[in-house]
Formats: structure tokens, sequence, C-alpha cells
């Protein structure tokens, strides 16, 4: 099964691998509380949650005004064994690639040598 | 999204020929899977949309670049969910 596309799309971003890795560190986090040490806006943060949030890697809750993000990395995993397995289907498909260009040199060669 | 790329002997003609072989896409996809072409730019680059019957599927993009030793291909596969999959 493919992985939820969002996950690569929401991993691509270096400032929001940032903003997971906060998240992560620390448990929890609300937006407010990583502004400061991220060094960025708590709008971006908070936009930056939001996309997290979407990809299935933070789960956020309402805590009175503002919402806090947990890490739920299990995406992350499915993320990885896709990357794996759909790696080690493209080191074969090359393969089999190669054989073929090499099958049909052989074939090329005796026919305009035989 | 995944990376692969590999050097073959033989200049890019000889390459897409054996790329757009019949023989070869079914060794690639096996029994499930089904591929669309989106683009094909011969020689240079091919497009491409793999499915199974239960898998949004993924799309896939090779291109050949001539190099001194042959032929460079290379391939990025990313998944497409089912926005992509209902907008295509």
């Amino acid at each position: 099964m493919s992985p939820d596309p969002d996950v690569f799309s929401a991993l691509a971003d270096p400032t929001r691998r940032n903003v997971l890795e906060e998240v992560a560190a620390r448990g929890s986090a609300t937006a407010t509380e990583l502004a400061v040490p991220l060094g960025i806006s708590r709008q971006a943060v908070a936009k930056h949650l939001g996309v997290l949030a979407d990809a299935g890697l933070v789960d956020g809750r309402r805590a009175g005004r503002e919402t806090r993000y947990r890490p739920t990395p299990a995406p992350m995993g499915e993320a990885i064994s896709w990357m794996t397995e759909v790696g080690g289907r493209w080191d074969e498909r090359l393969a089999a690639l190669e054989r073929q260009v090499a099958r049909r040199r052989t074939a090329r060669g005796s026919a305009s040598s035989g | 999204m995944v990376a692969r790329d590999i050097t073959i002997d033989g200049d890019p003609d000889e390459v897409w020929e054996a790329l757009t072989d019949p023989e070869l896409l079914a060794e690639w996809l096996g029994e499930d899977g089904h591929a669309i072409v989106e683009q094909a730019e011969p020689s240079e680059r091919l497009v491409l949309w793999l499915y199974e019957d239960d898998d949004p599927g993924s799309r896939v993009e090779l291109r050949l670049i001539a190099v001194p030793a042959g032929t460079r291909v290379t391939v990025t596969e990313a998944p497409v969910g089912p926005f992509a999959l209902a907008t295509a």
C-alpha cells in the first residue's frame, strides 16, 4: 500500500522538520511555546503544525485558547517501509533494463556479423 | 519519494528501445501492476503512473542522459493520493 503523499511533502520542508523535532523533543508543545526557540512567528509555527497534523505526524488537542500537539510517528514508519520496498523494486527493474539493453546489443551484433 | 539511478552501456536510443519493450514492462509490473504513460519524450524522458487495483499507486519519472560510459538512467517514484487520482 502506498503511504499518504502528505507525509513526504510535510517532511520536505526543513523548517517543518525542525518544528516536528521540537514537538518530539518536548513530548508535546503549543505554537506559542515553539515560536521563540525556533525563531519564527507563532503564526508560522501554527501553520507548520497544521500541515504536520494533516499528514498525521502530530495530533492536536485544544487546551484553552491554544492547541497542544503531540508527535504521532506511525506514518513515518509506513513511509520508510514504502521507500525501502519501492527502492528495492527499482534496483531490480533497472538491472532488468540493463539486461534488456545488453540482450538487444548481442542480438544486433550476431545479426550483423552472421 | 524514492530515487535511484544506473549507468547502462548503450546510447539513449538503445536504452529507450529497451525501456519501451512490452516484455520489459511486463517484467517490471508483475501480474497485478498496471501502468499509464503520462508523458513520453523519446530517448529523454518517460513519465508513468503505476498502480494496482487496490492502491492509487505512484508517479514515476525516468530520465535518460547521455554520459561517456553510455546512458545514465535516473528514476524517481512518489506516491499519489486519492486527491491526485480524482483529478488525474
